[in-house]
């Protein structure tokens, strides 16, 4: 019976550090390509162990370090208050869709789904956040619109209280005098962390990794998060393909990062959201225990 | 008769401008550049206004801000804020306006300008580029200047002359110009230190097949690099056709430099097919970067890796010096396919106003003078002086302007200003001229666009309105196989066929219909 | 029987009353979803209208289905269709099983550390943007520069592929770069709910003599059923949309590849990029919304036959 369980996990631990390395592998290339010297990149190709490193790369950023500086803050301020408000939002959101009694539970269920299936489209949004809102070229360009509430994990989250939160915990609280918010915040939470900490993760990821709020809703480059600067970095080469004239042309080559640099800012873009990951996993973990606790 | 205003607007250009900037800010313009530092003119400013009130019906009985939106990379706050007061102790001062600049960057410029002109906020001058000027027209989201030009704009007309006129959308005009290179000549750059090395001439070629025996002299002497490298999967464009409003993607041209007004499916011309044919045949050879169509690099980078000789582009004047400067090593160019004047050239890159806007008459004003007045211009394009810009040579240009380059202790990197995209700015000919450039290089642009062999449907804007379904579809197809065909990345016999069947299937013979009906009707309008 | 109405609206009161405080909980995102998504949603006359900005939307003349023409017009539609449904489908099959089994097997995995590891790992294919991911599938193919033809082909000997011109690799390529960006996320989201799932259930059945496979299949399966339909009924209505990264720029918008690559956002962003024409690229939003909006109805309308408390709604 050990024999055959250490077998098992054997294998299992083989698939996984297979799987790993799949996805390690092409990170390592990215790391190792901004890490190459420019001209043995464009002549030798992409390596794993290229003849010849240089720095230039990350010079370059260094010599933009105070304009990277303040979109990284951007980033980090935004990711932090979004993912809370967001958090708060959703739980609340989901919660009265779980309970049985919650009446219309059908008709607000359909509500938030059906923002998943259609939308007004793009200009009618900008429309309503500019025209109306007046949210251009403020933070809160990056913060509300679209980002805030999803109805996928509104929906996500439901379904854990509904499944995991058992009706007679609640139903003993209610006894006891609670009230739907206290029952709410000091049980279903508590009971609820592994979700929670998931969720905290795909709604501070989406945050993250947001470029298109200000690609739509910001001018001013003061605003842009790390996102948007990448963003537009890295785009600009496309710039070539839609319509460039000869006069166009020669102002691109100024501005055109070399293959280095744009390795260079994927890296610098994916890493701290890397280096944060395994951190909260630390307190992911920890919901995970307390989940285990609880059975 | 046109051509007669055409020449007497070539020698008179020069004369004019002067003069509209003597007339307009009443003293010569080196000097009023050099005093535009920003301390005399808001101390002049606001006492300045006053007595001015009574006399000049231009300035706004309350102060109007103007949101002036255009493309340029590099320029950062609060630097704009800085130029923004600059330029409004002029405007203010004239019209009783405030400008608020805004500047996108290349990537984001097409879609930003669209919201915003739908949304019919945040832009109240703005460059049309990259979105089509009949589209915007169309749909209402610019409006028609004919009037506002002829109460305020004539120094724009002056300016432009007939290339006013290609502005059109049906009868009304939309859009102006700027002032940049108007027409496209067709050629190829190449570094010229292999060229001195492995005895390529420039001046033995004349056709592509002469520009390939020169080529195979430098692939003999290195063989690792590529004679012709590819930027971003795109090798070459308008050989020598008018595509009348359909840049890159040529749905019914006029072929063969446009000499009649016949239109025709580019795909199915012997033009077309013998370049393709010939470019199939250098991949084989290995004339041209394997990767073409795929490549996401320009071949700038290559060439500064030392892996590529050059590139088919574009040309214009001055090309070579201006991109030799921004590489930082020595670039050459040789024409191969003479310029050729086309609508799409001037149309392309055009000064609208936003039905948005609720001060058209301003937005007209300060237009006007943007293509005027040196000194607004110059801020607008090159900042601040001395902080943004040094002059080397006071008046040194062909102009009355002076040569100037970056401020000391910046370069493109750190200026917050940056000089980019002057060329989508209202008039970079009455402006300063960037060292590295010659002292007469706005003069020589000027001739080389009047110079240029205009196309029979020259003026002619045309509107596929009618034909958006189709014109969808062949869009597609022509993205499909143009580019690659164009890098040789095909073999152009089975797939010109299958091209054009395909084509076909998708509607282009409406198309082409259209077009020919619209400039049929053109034509004999304008006779 | 007059009474009970009476009695029903009088308990009826007593119910709404007691939900006071849930209305309160779900108001502002209710609020937010109405401001974000519904008020908007307005804008879908905009399918219908040749659109004059100059008059306003609403004044705008109607015409009629014309907008929708495009996307049935051509023998591309056919293709378009065929590639996004396709595709679609098989993220949805293969996703969701590949996303299971590790789920399964990571929470398998007894040393914790090595657990942890494993976790973070799977996951960073899910942090980058699709730009990047488009850059590391360039290193790995270009035919010049490209690990895959410089360090893989070339020293075995092999003939080097111009992966970019040749169709027929196309649909492995980009399922793999699907399955390989989003299976650590998909695998994070049931391994949430495994990891929720009462131990005593476990331990009950090693107590009755389950083995591993036994209990992965009579607790572990069953428990994961409501992800799995939320989550896939989530996916058809999404099934006529198709991530404009992975289609457009993974394949660097290489026209040879356009058979296996064109799917109806790419389709619309390349034909209409150049007209700026929103009533046409609103009636392509409509035609995949209402599609998905169908199947989801009709999928939905299945579940609630068999099991009323998974169904979505």
């Amino acid at each position: 019976m050990v024999e055959k369980k250490s077998a098992f996990q054997l294998v299992a631990n083989i698939v996984m550090i297979l799987l790993a390395l799949c996805c390690l592998f092409p990170f390592l290339l990215l790391v190792m390509s901004s890490f190459t010297d420019e001209t043995t990149l464009i002549r030798e190709g992409y390596s794993i162990f290229p003849s010849k490193f240089g720095l230039q790369s990350y010079l370059y950023l260094f010599k933009n370090a105070a304009k990277i500086g303040k979109a990284y803050g951007i980033t980090i301020l935004i990711t932090a208050v979004g993912t809370t408000v967001s958090l708060l939002m959703t739980v609340m959101m989901a919660y009265p869709l779980s309970r049985h009694e919650f009446f219309g539970r059908n008709v607000c269920a359909f509500y938030v789904f059906f923002t998943m299936l259609f939308n007004g489209g793009l200009v009618p949004t900008y429309i309503m956040y500019t025209r109306y809102l007046h949210i251009k070229n403020t933070l809160w360009a990056l913060l509300i619109p679209s980002l805030l509430i999803s109805a996928f994990y509104v929906i996500m989250m439901r379904t854990y209280f509904t499944t995991n939160v058992p009706e007679a915990v609640i139903e003993a609280a209610r006894i006891d005098g609670a009230g739907e918010w206290r029952i709410l915040f000091t049980i279903v939470l508590p009971m609820s962390l592994p979700m929670i900490a998931t969720m905290a993760l795909l709604i501070g990821l989406g945050y993250w990794n947001d470029w298109k709020n200000g690609l739509y809703y910001l001018t001013d480059s003061r605003l842009y998060s790390i996102q948007n600067m990448l963003n537009q970095m890295l785009k600009d080469v496309q710039f070539l393909k839609s319509g460039a004239d000869a006069s166009a042309a020669a102002d691109l080559t100024q501005d055109m990062p070399s293959v280095g640099i744009k390795m260079a800012i994927a890296v610098i873009g994916a890493l701290p959201i890397m280096i944060i990951y395994p951190f909260f996993q630390k307190y992911f973990v920890k919901g995970i225990t307390i989940g285990a606790v609880k059975g | 008769m046109k051509k007669r205003t055409l020449a007497s607007l070539l020698c008179a250009m020069m004369a004019v401008s002067v003069l509209a900037s003597c007339g307009n800010s009443s003293s010569s313009s080196s000097e009023a550049s050099s005093s535009t530092d920003s301390t005399a003119s808001t101390a002049e400013s606001t006492d300045g206004s006053e007595e001015n009130t009574a006399e000049e019906d231009l300035r706004e009985p309350e102060l109007v801000t103007l949101d002036v939106v255009t493309m340029s990379s590099g320029k950062n706050e609060p630097d704009i804020t800085e130029v923004e007061e600059a330029m409004n102790a002029i405007l203010e001062d004239k019209f009783n306006c405030n400008v608020n600049l805004t500047f996108i960057g290349y990537a984001n410029y097409a879609e930003q300008t669209s919201l915003m002109l739908s949304s019919g906020e945040d832009a109240d001058l703005l460059a049309v580029y990259m979105i089509p000027l009949p589209t915007c027209a169309n749909a209402g989201q610019i409006i028609p200047l004919d009037d506002l030009i002829e109460k305020y704009g004539q120094g724009i007309k002056e300016q432009l002359g007939d290339y006013v006129e290609c502005g059109r959308v049906g009868e009304d005009l939309y859009g102006v110009t700027t002032a940049r290179d108007l027409a496209n000549s067709q050629g190829f750059a190449y570094v010229k230190s292999v060229a001195d090395e492995v005895g390529f001439d420039a001046s033995n070629i004349k056709t592509l097949d002469d520009l390939k025996t020169e080529l195979l002299k430098v692939k003999a002497a290195y063989p690792n690099m590529w004679p012709v490298a590819v930027s971003a999967g795109e090798n070459i464009r308008n050989w020598g056709w008018d595509p009348l409003g359909d840049d890159t993607v040529n749905l019914g041209v006029l072929a063969d430099m446009a000499t009649d007004t016949t239109v025709v499916n580019l795909y199915e011309t012997d033009q077309y097919k013998n370049l393709v044919t010939e470019m199939y045949n250098w991949m084989q050879e290995g004339l041209i970067q394997a990767d073409a169509v795929n490549t996401t690099e320009t071949a700038t980078t290559l060439m500064s890796a030392g892996t590529a000789f050059g590139y088919f582009t574009n040309l214009k004047p001055g090309y070579a010096e201006e991109n030799s400067s921004s590489l930082g090593y020595e670039i050459e160019a040789v024409d191969i396919i003479p310029a050729l004047g086309c609508t799409n050239n001037v149309s392309r890159a055009t000064w609208a106003i936003s039905s948005g806007c609720d001060h058209p008459e301003s937005a007209m004003k300060v237009l006007n003078e943007l293509y005027t007045n040196p000194d607004l211009s110059n801020l607008y394009m090159y900042g601040i002086k001395d902080k943004h810009y040094k002059v080397l040579e006071e008046g040194g240009a062909s102009n009355g302007q002076s040569i100037i380059t970056w401020a000391d202790g910046l370069d493109a990197t750190t200026s917050n200003y940056r000089k980019s995209g002057t060329w989508l700015q209202p008039n970079q000919f009455i402006g300063h001229v960037w060292e590295g450039s010659a002292a007469d290089i706005w003069d020589q642009q000027r001739a080389f666009n009047n110079d240029a062999q205009k196309s029979a449907a020259f003026g002619f804007t045309y509107d596929s309105a009618t034909v958006t379904n189709e014109v969808t579809a062949c869009t597609n197809v022509v993205s499909k196989y143009n580019k690659a065909l164009l890098c040789g990345a095909l073999e152009p016999e089975s797939t010109l066929a299958q091209f054009n069947e395909e084509l076909y299937a998708a509607g282009l013979q409406n198309i082409i219909d259209e077009k020919q009906k619209q400039l049929d009707a053109w034509v004999e309008s304008n006779k | 029987m007059s009474n009970s109405p009476k009695v029903s609206k009088a308990t009826k009161l007593a119910r709404l009353k007691h939900n006071i405080p849930l209305y309160l909980m779900f108001l502002p995102g209710a609020l937010y979803l109405l401001i974000n998504n519904y008020i908007p949603m307005g804008g879908l006359i905009i399918a219908f209208k040749q659109v004059n900005w100059n008059k306003g939307i609403l004044k705008s003349p109607w015409v009629g289905l014309s907008n929708f023409e495009y996307l049935f017009k051509t023998k591309e539609a056919w293709n378009i269709t065929r590639n996004t449904l396709g595709y679609n489908i098989i993220f949805i099959v293969l996703g969701t099983v590949i996303a299971i089994a590790i789920a399964i097997l990571l929470n398998e995995i007894k040393v914790m550390t090595l657990k942890k590891t494993y976790q973070t790992i799977i996951l960073l294919p899910y942090l980058i943007s699709m730009v990047v991911v488009s850059y590391l599938v360039y290193a790995l193919l270009s035919s010049e520069s490209g690990f895959i033809n410089l360090s893989i082909l070339r020293p075995l000997g092999k003939p080097e592929i111009a992966w970019y011109t040749e169709p027929k690799y196309w649909p492995a390529i980009l399922i793999i770069v699907y399955i390989w960006k989003t299976f650590g996320y998909n695998c994070i989201l049931y391994y949430a709910t495994l990891v929720g799932i009462d131990r005593g259930y476990y331990e009950a059945a090693v107590i009755d003599g389950a083995n591993r496979w036994q209990q992965i299949w009579n607790i572990t399966l069953p428990e994961l059923v409501p992800t799995i339909i939320t989550l896939t009924l989530m996916s058809i209505g999404k099934i006529f949309y198709s991530d404009f990264g992975l289609f457009y720029q993974v394949p660097m918008d290489s026209g040879p590849l356009y058979d296996v690559t064109n799917t109806i956002d790419t389709y619309v962003y390349r034909g209409l990029i150049r007209l700026n024409n929103v009533g046409m690229s609103s009636a392509a939003g409509f035609y995949q919304s209402i599609v998905g909006f169908v199947l989801v109805m009709l999928a939905n309308f299945t579940v609630r036959k068999i099991s009323k408390e998974n169904a979505l709604f």
